[in-house]
């Protein structure tokens, strides 16, 4: 063995090693942004990847049909049973429901925020070690997308981009504990900041922490982006509160919410890539990773430094 | 075509083949729902390198276990170079093995790639969770990274079978 440790092919392996670690090291120093090779093999996996992910849809939407054809029929028999109820009862609000379906198309999205510039893209990867549901995206920098663009569905807020390629981004997503977004309750109009936490990411739920301690938060309540900050736009669903608590150091509550969007499951999103009120903060190299613990230690701090991580 | 020729052909038309193989291990390996079972993915790309360095030698091994690796890296959401680095490592060490001390065999490419899973994924949940002492982080350790390791290991025949057949063909094709 002593030979290959004198030999050439050792020198070549060591110097693909040094080079490895140099990428390694740009990329700690660059934070969300992929080396020259991630964006070579990015480019050409990508539509590989798109066909992948359209195929394993398919397939699994099809085994899903055949699978649960059962739950599916006495489902949609509860579910026509409860909107002849509805219909009955909630006739004056039609027009409210109509106008709440339509919310749920990605182009009312656009109608209703005309300050909107979005972009639709299809989920193409999750990584098997992915962290908090994070996933890989079909559109990158050459559509227009750039850092912490705020990722969305019809349903509510997702995430955001937290690395941008040519063609594909990555998605943190709301269960994440590195993300930290200032929000409000619309109801009570208290505000708190919505971050993740292992043990309710794996239930699908995150936490809104910094509640103040005579707040009426209460389980049902609706909880929406506060805007503030410039990273998220205003009045995005984030989820309904769960249940309310009282933090263990006893000056705060938090509350437990569920997601509007279910973050496992999601397979199309719009990236948001401008809205009015929207901070472009200049990120300088090696400060991406700085920039996140910055925010995360403000969020932890007082009830007005919060508000700054969002 | 003369013989040298064709010798010529297959050793530089096995190289193609083989990045081939591994991109399709890379869309395998991230495409959504796919061989997902209660949520747990295997990781396809660092066990093929480390069972393909078996065939092909330290040397090729370890290149395409680095190529492998930065596949690893592109999907994944760590710093750019962690796969990839220890996926050479994976790999030279797997080469040199079986050059000087194991036997080319199902069991040791079972040893081999579930050592390196078990390192793999044990940096990986050390450096994304546990040195950021989240709360309950260690419920991922045991109801995921475990897992990871175990299915990712469970399907070394697999690579076994398809390394066996593919570098075989190219070195019978190169005699």
């Amino acid at each position: 063995m002593g030979d290959f440790f004198k030999s050439l092919r050792f020198k070549i392996l060591l110097g693909l090693l040094v080079v490895l670690v140099a990428f390694m090291i740009r990329a700690a120093y660059m934070g969300g942004l992929g080396t020259m090779a991630s964006y070579v093999l990015g480019v050409a996996a990508t539509p590989f990847q798109k066909l992948s992910a359209s195929i394993s849809y398919s397939v699994t939407n099809m085994l899903d049909t055949l699978f649960r054809a059962g739950d599916y029929k006495s489902e949609n028999e509860a579910l026509k049973e409860e909107i002849r109820n509805l219909r009955q009862q909630l006739v004056d609000y039609e027009s409210a429901i109509q106008e709440n379906e339509q919310y749920k198309q990605f182009l009312e999205i656009k109608e209703n925020n005309q300050d909107f510039q979005v972009e639709l893209a299809a989920v193409i990867g999750r990584s098997p070690d992915a962290r908090f549901g994070s996933v890989t995206i079909d559109k990158g920098s050459i559509d227009g997308i750039e850092l912490r663009d705020p990722v969305i569905t019809a349903d509510g807020l997702v995430g955001y981009i937290s690395e941008v390629g040519p063609t594909y981004s990555q998605v943190i997503t709301i269960l994440d504990p590195t993300l930290h977004v200032g929000v409000s309750d619309v109801r009570t109009r208290d505000t708190g900041i919505v971050e993740g936490t292992v043990p309710l990411s794996e239930q699908g739920r995150c936490k809104m922490s910094y509640i103040d301690r005579g707040s009426a938060v209460a389980k049902g309540d609706i909880v929406t982006t506060s805007g503030v900050g410039g990273v998220f736009p205003k009045g995005l669903m984030i989820g309904t509160v769960n249940e309310v608590q009282v933090e263990p150091h006893g000056t705060s509550l938090y509350a437990v919410l569920e997601p509007a969007v279910d973050i496992y499951s999601i397979k199309d999103v719009v990236v948001i890539t401008e809205f009015e009120g929207q901070t472009r903060e200049q990120i300088a190299p090696g400060q991406a990773k700085a920039q996140e613990k910055k925010d995360a230690a403000s969020s932890e701090g007082d009830g007005d430094s919060r508000e700054d991580s969002e | 075509m003369t013989a040298i020729e064709k010798k010529k052909f297959f050793a530089c038309f096995r190289y193609v083949v083989y990045t081939m193989i591994f991109l399709l291990f890379y869309v395998l390996q991230n495409t959504p729902n796919l061989f997902s079972v209660y949520g747990v993915k295997p990781i396809l790309l660092i066990p093929a390198a480390v069972v393909f360095a078996m065939y092909e030698g330290e040397f090729i091994g370890g290149i395409f276990g680095a190529l492998a690796g930065m596949f690893c890296d592109m999907g994944g959401f760590f710093l750019f170079g962690f796969d990839a680095i220890l996926t050479l490592v994976f790999s030279v060490v797997s080469g040199l093995l079986i050059i000087y001390l194991l036997r080319r065999n199902l069991w040791n490419a079972f040893l081999l790639v579930f050592f390196s899973m078990v390192v793999r994924c044990c940096l990986t949940y050390f450096f994304m969770y546990q040195i950021w002492n989240y709360d309950g982080a260690s419920s991922i350790f045991w109801d995921n990274t475990i897992w990871i390791i175990i299915y990712s290991s469970v399907l070394t025949p697999i690579y076994f079978v398809l390394w066996k057949q593919v570098c075989g063909f190219f070195h019978r094709k190169m005699e």
